[in-house]
């Protein structure tokens, strides 16, 4: 569906250089700071910005040359970025009925009276969480085989993440040859989402994983300076300094599970990998795995 | 292009007191004996120009240009619709406040001719089709905040370059204004006709730098 190749871009002193890939079928996250590349990124596959160098290829062309056509099956969704503010959603309507043949009007109207959005007030005096929904609606309805959603969730309650976030996933289970890339910076909300993920830090992608495996075979060991000294490190990603020893991302926690029975395992969340990813060190892990990460990755291309 | 021609007129629709305000400066105009009925169409024409490029600015609001372009249209269908919007816009405003001063003019002075007020009038509307031609890729390259000032430096660029060009021409000896009255009073038609013939081209050229303008922009 994408694939993106050594994709570059420069603003001043931050340097992008993203490869990724998003298979037919798959939800695949992108997690990272703010500031990370994650927009970046996105606004290269949309066309929004030149790359300086690299390949986006979309549907099986350049991203350049996307048609029209192509650019219907497209749903797009930008954290700072919607319709102008000085329309209201009644007038976008017509917008998107010209825009998109198979605008689904009947179902967008639907949708704006479930989230008790107000099709004659203007968008610009809309809340924070409204306008989230619109634009979450807007990609949703027109049967796109593509979703590129940039923090679709940011500014939204808990209950409101999870009903737009039910939306997504009953939108792709609709039909199964439907993928989405999909970034946020809560990611607790895409553990449950994503086939998989890329973690992406200082506009490098530092980890590529399934979320199955991320979440079975990764895990957080607290040590203490003893336990540490013992440790066979060659399973370790990052290790970093803590009051009471080291904390180590492994990516092969039952090895330490069934020959280290006393150490302390922490499934860890999705942040919390990310944390250890950007925080820990890889120079006081272990030389085998000091490039585990880029080898997953690569292993995955 | 169909999208984005209805969300400028919805955008335009949503500024009722421009549109009003509109209607009654035409209607103070065509009823004040200080001025000629005719600058009521040079004003329709202008007011025309600032609505389609209060569109543009609209367009930008809270960096709406980035949604707006993921959309499916090529960029050379923004220009295009720029460009078509302002000659529905400004050509509708040109053809009514014409057609009132016309009838203003017909039923104050029966005996008046025409091409009186037809004739200068297309000859605003050629100065205007050269305004916009200016305004348009101005504001699509320099946006809405640094947009108006280059408009005022770029108008100031080609008032000097006018006024430099007839000092040129009078250190040879060619006195442009005289020129000028020659032109006139041979047939004020034909030169409405070439204004409006000139204007076009380099309206179409406009268009033409707006397109690479707007396709090597990044939002």
């Amino acid at each position: 569906m994408l694939s993106i190749d050594h994709l570059r871009k420069n603003y001043g002193s931050f340097r992008l250089d993203c490869t990724l890939s998003v298979k037919p079928g798959y939800i695949t996250g992108l997690v990272g700071q703010n500031g990370s590349g994650k927009s970046t990124t996105f606004k290269a596959v949309l066309g929004l910005i030149r790359p300086d160098g690299g390949t986006v290829t979309l549907f099986g062309k350049d991203s350049c040359d996307l048609t029209v056509k192509d650019r219907e099956k497209l749903g797009v969704v930008l954290s700072d970025s919607g319709f102008s503010g000085y329309l209201t959603v009644r007038d976008i309507l017509p917008v998107l009925g010209s825009m998109y043949r198979q605008f689904d009007r009947h179902a967008f109207v639907a949708g704006c009276s479930r989230f008790q959005i107000p099709l004659d007030k203007k968008i610009r005096d809309f809340s924070t969480g409204m306008k989230a929904k619109l634009k979450f609606l807007t990609a949703l309805n027109h049967k796109a085989q593509f979703l590129i959603l940039d923090e679709p969730t940011a500014g939204l309650d808990v209950l409101a993440r999870d009903e737009l976030l039910d939306m997504l996933r009953a939108y792709i289970e609709e039909d199964d040859s439907r993928s989405v890339l999909i970034s946020s910076h809560i990611s607790a909300d895409l553990e449950t989402l994503c086939d998989d993920f890329y973690m992406i830090h200082d506009g490098h992608i530092l980890l590529h994983e399934e979320t199955d495996v991320l979440l079975s075979d990764y895990g957080i060991l607290k040590l203490s300076r003893n336990q540490y000294e013992k440790l066979d490190r060659r399973y370790l990603l990052r290790v970093k300094e803590e009051n009471f020893g080291y904390s180590c991302l492994t990516c092969e926690k039952q090895f330490y599970a069934e020959n280290y029975p006393d150490i302390v395992i922490e499934k860890g969340s999705i942040d919390d990998m990310i944390a250890m990813m950007i925080k820990g060190s890889p120079e006081n892990a272990g030389a085998g795995v000091q490039d585990r990460d880029v080898i997953q990755f690569l292993n995955r291309k | 292009m169909k999208g984005l021609l209805i969300k400028d007129f919805k955008l335009l629709k949503n500024q009722k007191s421009l549109i009003f305000i509109f209607f009654a400066v035409i209607l103070l105009l065509l009823f004040s004996t200080d001025v000629s009925p005719l600058f009521a169409v040079g004003y329709a024409a202008f007011i025309g120009a600032v609505v389609v490029i209060s569109t543009i600015s609209y367009d930008e609001y809270d960096n709406g240009n980035a949604f707006l372009f993921t959309l499916p249209f090529r960029r050379k269908d923004y220009a295009a619709e720029k460009y078509i919007f302002t000659l529905l816009c400004s050509g509708t405003a040109w053809l009514l406040s014409t057609a009132a001063v016309a009838v203003f003019e017909y039923l104050k002075q029966p005996r008046m001719m025409l091409s009186d007020t037809i004739f200068p009038a297309l000859l605003i509307l050629s100065v205007f089709i050269l305004i916009a031609s200016v305004m348009l890729p101005v504001q699509l390259k320099f946006g809405q905040n640094r947009g108006t000032l280059a408009v005022f430096v770029t108008f100031f660029l080609i008032a000097a370059v006018i006024w430099l060009t007839s000092k040129l021409l009078a250190s040879f000896g060619i006195d442009s204004e005289k020129w000028f009255a020659t032109v006139q009073s041979a047939s004020f038609g034909i030169l409405c006709l070439i204004c409006l013939i000139a204007a076009s081209a380099v309206f179409t050229i406009s268009f033409l730098i707006s397109v690479r303008i707007v396709e090597k922009k990044e939002f």
